[in-house]
């Protein structure tokens, strides 16, 4: 009777761990989860921008999806951590209907890792060619 | 006590299941599926020396691919790519049912068609008049799947000798894409290659002889540009060349002018694809509008793209490319794109039927000689 006790808590306890450890995976496997983390919007290349350590900076850049073209690193950052592993997140133009090869966005999501001061190096870019179609250079300061 | 603990491990043993574990979500952003390593093992022991041979060069080719998003499988169908013809694909007529949903432009138009091309050209089993004969029967598609034969030199030369274009960062694909087609119909139905100014039509080209604006690059209409080509005519490479910005226009002599374009039959349904299979049998190729920017799509550079199944339908879409043959053993319309030869392979992808949103707008265009 004991032993059958147990094993019935033992099974109980099984469930519970496989309960917890799923919705700990489903935060690895696509779900996106909404940051704590304030968020600093910049819309376009600019010269530099301040981010506070532990905040997201978000970067809109002009791109047009069917080129093939896209906004690449250059040098990984040290102060910055790109958050997509997918960094290829198009908007859609803001009209009903947009035609083919009309220029879009692209973002790129950084969370402020490290305070200090470095220079953020984009291109943009064909994967599969060399030449560089334009660049952004952007002074970020985290603080 | 015994039911219960049962239950209780039956549960647990659902949980650890690996559906809840799943990674990538194919409606997010053309995450692919991946085949388990035995089902890769079984479809290689498939293969007889032909196709080893041919798979082998498919393998070296994705070795080249810096952190492909996408896996390639052995297809039998490589085991036997000698008849060199079918890689294009044959269609039969669709059906009367659906004949009569046609356009009423392209109705209008095809007695005309078809007498010109019977004049100038038998092409193998089709011709436009042929369509409605089916007795309401579903339309048979009997084409010979392709697989890894992109690497066989003799079906580029035979059938796809017109060279891959580049519309670098101007968006421009939808000029491309209607000269491609264009391209690829003359080659088809003439023989011979040609090299059309995209330049003239992103700069100059008018809709209906001048009412709109076809375009520019900041994206466009292919259909804009068909109409263009059929009411003025497109000047050649050679005389206006491409320089990826929109303007101004020049005026240059006409190189070639189509005789007459129009749309595939476009609604939803068993037989959309069979109408295009259709038009490409006539015609060897159509522009098609699609979605395109994803990074799956981007990396590519090999086997058939499966990475984002048709959602959103006629608004999603920001790419148009053209159509120039398909598979059935592979499910996929073979299509060639304007981002240079060093995409995908010399240019050219192939593109599961039901993905990217492709078909829902397709042209087709009738060259004049």
């Amino acid at each position: 009777m004991m032993k059958s006790k147990s094993l019935k808590w033992f099974g109980v306890f099984c469930i519970y761990c496989l309960i917890m450890a799923c919705n700990v995976n489903s935060g690895k496997s696509g779900v996106q989860q909404t940051p704590a983390a304030d968020t600093a919007k910049i819309d376009g290349c600019k010269d530099a921008v301040r981010v506070k350590l532990g905040d997201i900076l978000e970067l809109k850049l002009n791109a047009i999806p069917g080129s093939g073209y896209q906004w690449l690193l250059k040098d990984s950052a040290k102060l910055l951590q790109l958050l997509d592993a997918d960094s290829l997140k198009f908007s859609r133009p803001d009209v009903e209907n947009p035609a083919p090869g009309r220029p879009g966005f692209q973002f790129l999501h950084f969370k402020a890792i490290k305070k200090g001061n470095e220079v953020l190096n984009l291109e943009y870019k064909r994967t599969w060619e060399k030449d560089i179609e334009d660049q952004c250079r952007i002074n970020v300061e985290v603080y | 006590m015994k039911p219960k603990l049962i239950i209780a491990w039956l549960v647990a043993l659902l949980l650890i299941s690996p559906a809840g574990f799943s990674q990538g979500n194919p409606q997010n952003d053309g995450q692919k599926g991946k085949k388990s390593q035995q089902d890769k093992d079984n479809d290689a022991k498939k293969l007889n020396g032909q196709g080893q041979q041919e798979f082998a060069k498919a393998n070296a080719d994705f070795k080249k691919v810096n952190n492909p998003s996408f896996d390639i499988s052995a297809n039998n169908e490589v085991n036997n790519v000698a008849d060199k013809k079918n890689l294009h694909g044959i269609s039969g007529a669709p059906n009367d049912a659906d004949a009569d949903k046609q356009d009423n432009e392209n109705k209008k138009n095809e007695k005309q068609i078809s007498d010109k091309l019977k004049a100038e050209k038998n092409i193998a089993g089709a011709s436009l008049d042929a369509g409605g004969k089916g007795g309401g029967k579903q339309p048979s598609a009997s084409t010979t799947g392709v697989g890894a034969a992109w690497t066989d030199g003799s079906f580029w030369a035979t059938y796809m000798a017109v060279p891959t274009r580049n519309q670098g960062g101007c968006g421009s694909c939808w000029a491309f894409a209607a000269c491609g087609a264009f391209e690829h119909t003359y080659k088809y139905m003439f023989g011979a290659t040609l090299d059309l100014s995209e330049q003239d039509v992103v700069a100059c080209g008018m809709s209906s002889c001048g009412t709109t604006d076809a375009g520019s690059c900041g994206g466009g209409w292919s259909d804009r540009a068909l109409s263009w080509m059929t009411c003025r005519g497109v000047a050649s490479e050679a005389a206006y060349n491409y320089t990826a910005t929109s303007g101004p226009c020049y005026s240059k002599p006409v190189y070639k002018k189509a005789y007459t374009w129009g749309r595939v039959p476009y609604y939803d349904g068993t037989y959309r694809k069979e109408w295009i299979k259709y038009y490409l049998t006539i015609y060897g190729a159509v522009t098609t509008y699609m979605r395109a920017g994803l990074s799956t799509f981007y990396s590519y550079a090999g086997g058939v793209y499966n990475g984002y199944p048709n959602q959103g339908g006629w608004g999603n879409i920001d790419h148009a490319v053209t159509i120039v043959g398909w598979s059935e053993s592979l499910q996929a319309w073979l299509i060639k794109n304007s981002w240079g030869p060093t995409w995908g392979f010399n240019g050219y992808a192939w593109v599961g039927y039901n993905q990217c949103n492709i078909g829902y707008y397709c042209y087709f265009v009738y060259p004049n000689q």
